[in-house]
């Protein structure tokens, strides 16, 4: 079960990783050629963590059966890797 | 023989609240992630007409709107937290508390869609504002059902309706509140983040 300490923790760190997010976003990436690719992908890379972090102690499955954990986690892991290669799709 | 290794299957803890809660949870993620895989690829095809709607979008509001669910998912646990000791009181609080939060979303999904309708976008306007517009607005109705729930938990909280050893309806209602979390984790920065 999560304890109010480790959900407090997971907050701020939700809100930090929202924060680098918001800033990835507000970037111009029209002159960043390749650069703005790895921009992308820690836009990506951020989404999955922050959906594992609900996923393992806000939704508490961290301890559930690992059945369960896989299909919530398969779902920010991989619509991030479709949006991904979309995405780099588009810049080819 | 089973399809799924027995290793996935092995038991630890109770899943939280509800089988059949898990299992409308699966379907809503599934329903979302096509929607969100056709607009990373529509976009493919439309990529000047998705440049130019990403610069209309305010994304100070989409921040705003993140802060805000993330933190009523933070006292979403709090609440069951609270339930699992025993203190029907304290639940309720946070439940009520994450209403609240979650009206903060309310009024800014209202600003957003007040400036964007404003400004003369609508569903028809182009492919892009067709996304953004069922994408965010099928997730705004997840969000006020939520709300919904959120308060009749914390009405039945408060009047003893659960207890320390029966709260498998806080635990749903919690599980399905973080499920429209999560659903905005993705759409976030599909929409207003990645360009």
């Amino acid at each position: 079960m999560t304890s109010v300490k480790q959900a407090t923790t997971i907050w701020l760190m939700l809100m930090i990783a929202t924060a680098i997010a918001a800033f990835l976003g507000s970037m111009d990436l029209s002159g960043m050629g390749q650069a703005g690719l790895w921009v992308t992908l820690a836009s990506i890379v951020i989404l999955v963590i922050k959906g594992q972090l609900i996923v393992d102690y806000f939704m508490d499955l961290k301890h559930v059966q690992p059945i369960w954990r896989l299909l919530l986690s398969a779902y920010c892991l991989v619509i991030g890797g479709f949006v991904f290669l979309a995405y780099c799709l588009s810049v080819i | 023989m089973s399809l799924i290794p027995a290793s996935l299957l092995v038991k630890k803890q109770d899943l939280p609240g509800d089988l059949a809660l898990w299992i409308l949870i699966l379907a809503e993620l599934g329903v979302f992630s096509l929607f969100f895989v056709s607009y990373g690829f529509v976009r493919l095809n439309n990529l000047e007409m998705f440049a130019e709607g990403y610069q209309h979008l305010n994304r100070v509001a989409g921040l705003i709107n993140t802060i805000a669910l993330i933190t009523s998912s933070y006292f979403v646990v709090r609440a069951v937290i609270a339930i699992k000791e025993g203190n029907n009181a304290s639940c309720s609080f946070w439940l009520r508390l994450a209403f609240f939060t979650a009206c903060i979303y309310v009024g800014v999904k209202g600003w957003e869609y007040y400036e964007t309708f404003g400004a003369g976008f609508t569903l028809h306007t182009n492919t892009f504002y067709m996304f953004y517009f069922l994408l965010t607005f099928f997730h705004f109705a997840h969000v006020l059902l939520g709300m919904a729930i959120l308060l009749i938990l914390a009405s039945k909280a408060k009047k003893g309706d659960y207890c320390a050893e029966n709260h498998s309806g806080i635990e749903s209602g919690a599980s399905y509140w973080h499920m429209v979390d999560l659903l905005w984790i993705v759409l976030f920065p599909l929409v207003y983040v990645i360009h």
